[in-house]
C-alpha cells in the first residue's frame, strides 16, 4: 500500500477513534492525514509521469521533496476556475482544452484541506468536530477518485507541472 | 466585500434542493492563510442524517452558491452534527 493510501485509511481511524466524545487531537490529526493523503498522491503522480522507469524510485523520491506546499495551493487556485484562470506560462500544455470537472474538484479540495490543515496544526481558537473532519476526509477519498478520472490528460500533466514549478515559471 | 447577508440569503435559497434539513448555517468571514479574504461556513445538520453522500451533496451546493453570490470570497464549507459541541476544548 502507498502512503497516500495509508494515510487516507489513517484519517478515517483518527476521525472515528473515539466512540463517545472525539479528542481534539484525533480529529486534527484526521485532517492533517487528510491534507497529506492528497497531497502525497499528487506529488506521487507528478514523479512517475515527469521520472519513469523501475529503477529510477531514488530519483522520485528526491523529486518529491521539491514541491512546495505555496507552490501547489497557487496552482490549486488557478484550476479551481477553469481553463481561462490557468497563467499564461502553463496555457501551452493545455493544448485549448477545457478542465474537466474532476480536476477542477482536485485543485478545489486542494486547497481546502491546506486550508483546515493549517488551522488543525497551527490554530488552538479552531475546533474540529467528528462530522467535519469525515466530511473532509469523504472530499479526500473523492479526490482520489477524481483524479483516477483525469490522470495522463495534458490538463492532468499540466496541473502537475504547476503544482513543482508555478512560482518559478512567472519569472 | 460581499456581505454575510447575501451569503445567508444564497445559502438559504438552497435549503429545497438540499437531501436534508439545515439547521442552521454558521458563517464567518475572514482571511485564509494565503492571505486571500474568504468566508468560513458550517452546514449544521442532524447526526442521523449524516452519510457521505448527504455531506458531499450539501458542502459541494453551498461551495458552488457562494462561489456564485461572492465571487471576491473563497468558501470553506464544513459540516457540524447539531448535537456537537462547536467549541469543545
Amino acid at each position: 500500500m502507498s502512503l497516500h493510501h495509508d494515510l487516507l485509511a489513517q484519517a478515517h481511524v483518527l476521525a472515528t477513534r473515539e466512540p463517545r466524545r472525539p479528542r481534539q487531537a484525533s480529529l486534527r490529526r484526521s485532517v492533517s492525514a487528510s491534507y497529506y493523503a492528497v497531497f502525497h498522491l499528487l506529488t506521487d503522480a507528478a514523479a512517475r509521469r515527469l521520472v519513469s522507469g523501475d529503477d529510477r524510485d531514488p530519483l522520485r523520491h528526491i523529486l518529491r521533496r521539491a514541491f512546495s506546499h505555496a507552490s501547489m495551493v497557487e496552482t490549486a487556485k488557478q484550476f479551481t476556475s477553469g481553463a481561462g484562470s490557468v497563467s499564461r506560462p502553463l496555457q501551452p500544455g493545455l493544448n485549448n482544452l477545457a478542465l474537466q470537472p474532476e480536476l477542477q474538484r482536485v485543485a478545489a479540495t486542494f486547497r481546502d484541506l491546506q486550508q483546515q490543515r493549517h488551522e488543525a496544526d497551527y490554530d488552538l481558537t479552531s475546533t474540529f468536530t467528528r462530522l467535519g473532519t469525515l466530511e473532509l476526509h469523504y472530499r479526500a477519498k473523492r479526490a482520489f477518485d477524481d483524479w483516477g478520472a483525469v490522470a495522463r490528460s495534458p490538463q492532468a500533466d499540466t496541473f502537475l507541472v504547476g503544482l513543482l514549478s508555478v512560482q518559478q515559471i512567472r519569472r | 466585500m460581499t456581505s454575510t447577508a447575501t451569503i445567508r440569503s444564497a445559502l438559504d435559497d438552497l435549503a429545497a434542493s438540499l437531501p436534508t434539513r439545515i439547521y442552521a448555517w454558521d458563517i464567518t468571514q475572514g482571511i485564509d492563510s494565503t492571505d486571500d479574504h474568504a468566508v468560513w461556513i458550517r452546514a449544521v445538520i442532524d447526526e442521523e442524517d449524516f452519510n457521505r453522500e448527504t455531506s458531499l451533496s450539501i458542502t459541494d451546493a453551498a461551495r458552488d452558491a457562494v462561489r456564485s453570490a461572492a465571487p471576491d470570497l473563497w468558501p470553506y464549507v464544513t459540516i457540524r452534527g447539531l448535537h456537537e459541541d462547536a467549541n469543545a476544548p
